[in-house]
């Protein structure tokens, strides 16, 4: 067996190392920012989907974007009465695909999903899934390759892009002769990818969207991905012009169908993007929890919104007990009840310390009147203890009524305090004073009022309390270091005051 | 750097480490934590507890007139005490000298305190109320009231001490009596012998018994605040007594780090008046000397020893 110093010593490191280690991997593997005020831009995609439903069974399949590292799905959901909604992965490819055993008349369904681009890098070196292959009847092939003849085949972005502008050129023969069957602009994009591959690049149809703020009823739009080199670039086929990957959103892949409505007829689908500022760590915590990360899965991110609230408040307490066990057991400061500190900086959260402390104050002060007479009444503790209770309450509404109508909100502040802990304050800083005389109440209150307002002062700073929301694993660290602390054996700094005659005598 | 702390009104840690000086936390890992098993705490926490365990091991302590257990006893408090011009009465497990009401005298109905303050018989009935209550126990616990004889104490406190039973307090270390200091009561105190209250402590030289330093709130002095009488001319009478009565401390209690309280009666000497789990600090100070060398000594020392013979090695060590 180990001696308790030795223990002591590997449970702290350990705390250090899994605390710090955790903390690392969210960071650096999980995208987690370093500071919570950081923001970032997540796009909404919301699709709406119309169709005209038959009197049967009806199954809608729509191609989700993709969820990779490049561009992570933060959060999808959808409206649909009457669907039931899964998501599924066919072939590698994640589809949306709602089914209704009976349907009737026009349906909608809207879906949304937000994404941000976590690393627009990755995307362009990604290989092609399925790169176009050349497929145009013979004489239509002729008048592509005489029309190819004159063009430079070296493969690069500037010679791709030239093909892009020959071929939109209006009022050119060859051309137009081209384009004889390919007025659409799915076709046309088709067609200029299928003169790309002859001229030996690697060409990719893909449909999506343009991520513009605000942009109602967009249309899928098409696009190529050409391999250009080692990298790949998205190229608009009508604009002639190279798309930035986080410029647009992609939906389909080269063959993959976009939406497939069956048992329904006259299916049309139509997209809004909307650009979103939020802070950077919901967004990786979002992400992390989409991709059912075992980490952020089991953590307080997967409560609801309104619990992690309360879990944010909680998750400060460890650093008022930490002040408290700094001010006690390395300075030496007394204090009235060991945590009754932390409760009242609690409290302090509430009402801002200012207004807390002044209401501290009233309440203790005026309570320590009445108690005063009530201890000439000759009572038992418990009813005298009630009594003061009673007594709090009243003096609460008193001090709220009070303040409202001079016009200060400030007082309904005072409902914050915890009213059982103050009532048992005054009660024993009573005794105290009968006991040991004002002075040591004096000391025992600035002590614990102290150490309330540094508690504050730390749990309050939203650094402070945004970086323990974002790591909570940083709480190990914590521990940590409240039980080095613990085995702290060396003097406090009352200590040294408090013997410092023998020094001078 | 110790100019640094001086500034500062503290002493230099280097200084206080040289002087062997135990601080509060190396007290309670070190000492307390290590030598006081929790589950005996009891024993000592209570006052009635301990004093039947004190009457197990033949140990002399101050005679019990009553113990009040119930609010429904209080009633009859009035006739009980009547018999008792002298008495006091204490939570059995109060802590810091709370709640200790000491009555020394009458004036008709009136109770009359050390100070000649006078006390109702309600005023004594409510504080009874408060011990039952637990008022001053550790965690509001439901407490007794001890009823005890007062102490006639020696004349050889006369002058030393204003109003009030002067106590020994003895730390003992694995059952050797280490260190001593006696505290006298003054007006501050209120007839208590509490250095929290403003009780005066004197350093106790440990092998004759003779004062070596006084302090009142951690602070030197040389006469009695109240009496004007110098302190250093001060000698405890029974000495070895009172040490060998401290040394016998440990087997009642089984507590490695002990305070043992001592008064002097005027006829039966040495009683054991309390014992303490935590005790404090402050003796250092009215020594002039730190624990640490002591304590030191006591752990080369070997266990097993009669109370006498621990004694004797600690009178030889400083002899």
């Amino acid at each position: 067996m180990l001696s308790s110093a030795r223990q002591i010593q590997l449970l702290v490191g350990l705390l250090f190392v899994v605390g710090f280690g955790a903390a690392a991997y969210k960071h650096f593997a999980l995208g987690f920012p370093l500071l919570a005020s950081e923001t970032e831009t997540v796009w909404q995609l919301e699709g709406r989907i119309v169709f005209e439903a038959g009197d049967g069974p009806v199954e809608v399949r729509l191609n989700l974007p993709d969820d990779n590292s490049a561009r992570r799905i933060v959060s999808s959901d959808y409206i649909a009465p009457g669907f039931h909604y899964e998501e599924i992965v066919e072939d590698g490819v994640a589809l949306g695909r709602w089914t209704a055993q009976e349907a009737v008349g026009t349906q909608i369904i809207y879906m949304r999903s937000q994404s941000y681009f976590a690393d627009t890098e990755e995307e362009a070196e990604k290989p092609l899934r399925a790169p176009m292959k050349v497929k145009l009847d013979p004489a239509l092939k002729a008048t592509a390759e005489s029309f190819l003849q004159g063009f430079d085949k070296t493969l690069d972005e500037k010679n791709a892009l030239k093909l892009l502008r020959r071929l939109n050129r209006r009022g050119d023969d060859q051309v137009d002769l081209l384009l004889r069957n390919y007025s659409s602009p799915l076709k046309r994009t088709q067609l200029a990818g299928q003169l790309m591959t002859m001229l030996g690049y690697s060409v990719q149809p893909v449909r999506g969207v343009f991520l513009d703020d605000k942009a109602r009823s967009q249309s899928i739009y098409n696009f190529l991905e050409v391999v250009v080199g080692d990298q790949k670039v998205l190229m608009d086929a009508r604009e002639n012009v190279v798309i930035p990957w986080d410029r647009a959103l992609l939906l389909q892949k080269g063959t993959e169908p976009l939406l497939e409505v069956f048992g329904g007829s006259n299916s049309r689908i139509t997209f809004a993007t909307t650009k979103v500022q939020r802070a950077a760590f919901s967004s990786a915590i979002a992400a992390a929890g989409h991709a059912q990360n075992p980490l952020i899965d089991f953590s307080i991110y997967s409560l609801p919104l309104s619990d992690q609230n309360t879990f944010k408040l909680l998750l400060v307490m460890p650093l008022g007990a930490l002040v408290v066990v700094i001010l006690r057991n390395l300075v030496g400061i007394r204090t009235s009840g060991t945590f009754m500190p932390v409760l009242i900086a609690l409290t302090f959260l509430q009402t801002s310390l200012l207004v807390g402390l002044m209401l501290f104050v009233i309440v203790v002060g005026v309570g320590l009147i009445m108690r005063s007479y009530l201890s000439s009444l000759n009572l038992l503790l418990v009813p005298r203890i009630a009594s003061v209770l009673v007594f709090v309450i009243i003096l609460y509404a008193a001090i709220g009524v009070l303040s409202t109508k001079m016009g200060w909100q400030g007082g309904l502040k005072v409902t914050y305090f915890p009213m059982i802990i103050l009532s048992w304050t005054i009660e024993r800083m009573s005794v105290l004073w009968d006991e040991a005389g004002g002075r040591d109440v004096m000391v025992e209150c600035a002590g614990s009022l102290l150490t309330a307002s540094l508690a504050y002062l730390l749990m309050s700073n939203t650094f402070v309390s945004d970086t323990v929301f974002l790591y909570p694993e940083l709480l190990l660290v914590l521990l940590g270091v409240i039980i080095a602390i613990g085995s702290y054996s060396g003097f406090r700094l009352s200590d040294l005051r408090r013997f410092a005659p023998l020094e001078r005598h | 750097m110790s100019s640094f702390f001086s500034m500062l009104g503290m002493a230099s840690p280097k200084f206080l480490r040289a002087k062997g000086i135990v601080g509060m936390n190396l007290r309670n890992v070190n000492y307390i934590a290590r030598n006081n098993p929790r589950h005996l705490y009891p024993n000592v926490d209570d006052k009635y507890k301990t004093k039947l365990l004190c009457a197990k091991h033949d140990i002399a302590v101050p005679e019990l007139l009553g113990v009040c257990r119930v609010q429904g006893h209080i009633s009859e408090l009035k006739e009980f005490l009547s018999q008792y011009r002298c008495f006091v009465i204490k939570p059995a497990q109060g802590s810091g000298g709370k709640g200790i009401l000491v009555i020394s005298g009458r004036d008709g109905e009136y109770y009359l305190k050390p100070n000649g303050k006078r006390v109702t018989h309600d005023e004594l009935c409510r504080h009874v109320s408060n011990i039952l209550s637990g008022l001053f126990s550790l965690g509001g616990k439901p407490d007794v009231a001890l009823i005890e004889d007062q102490i006639k104490f020696t004349d050889d406190f006369e002058g030393f001490s204003y109003e009030g039973v002067p106590d020994i307090r003895v730390i003992v270390y694995k059952g050797f009596p280490v260190m001593a200091m006696t505290r006298l009561s003054t007006s501050n105190s209120d007839g208590k012998a509490n250095l929290h209250q403003g009780a005066v402590g004197v350093g106790i030289d440990i092998t004759t018994g003779e004062a070596l330093r006084a302090v009142q709130f951690d602070r030197p002095i040389e006469l009695h605040p109240d009496t004007g009488k110098p302190l250093s001319t001060l000698k405890i009478p029974y000495w070895q007594d009172v040490m060998l009565l401290a040394a016998r401390g440990y087997e009642v209690s089984q507590m490695g780090y002990l305070g043992v309280d001592i008064v002097l009666d005027e006829q039966r000497g040495p009683l054991l008046l309390e014992l303490n789990a935590r005790p404090g600090l402050a003796i250092q100070i009215a020594n002039g000397e730190g624990l640490v060398p002591r304590l030191n000594f006591v752990d080369k020392c070997p266990q097993n020893l009669s109370p006498q013979e621990r004694v004797d090695r600690i009178l030889e060590y400083w002899n």
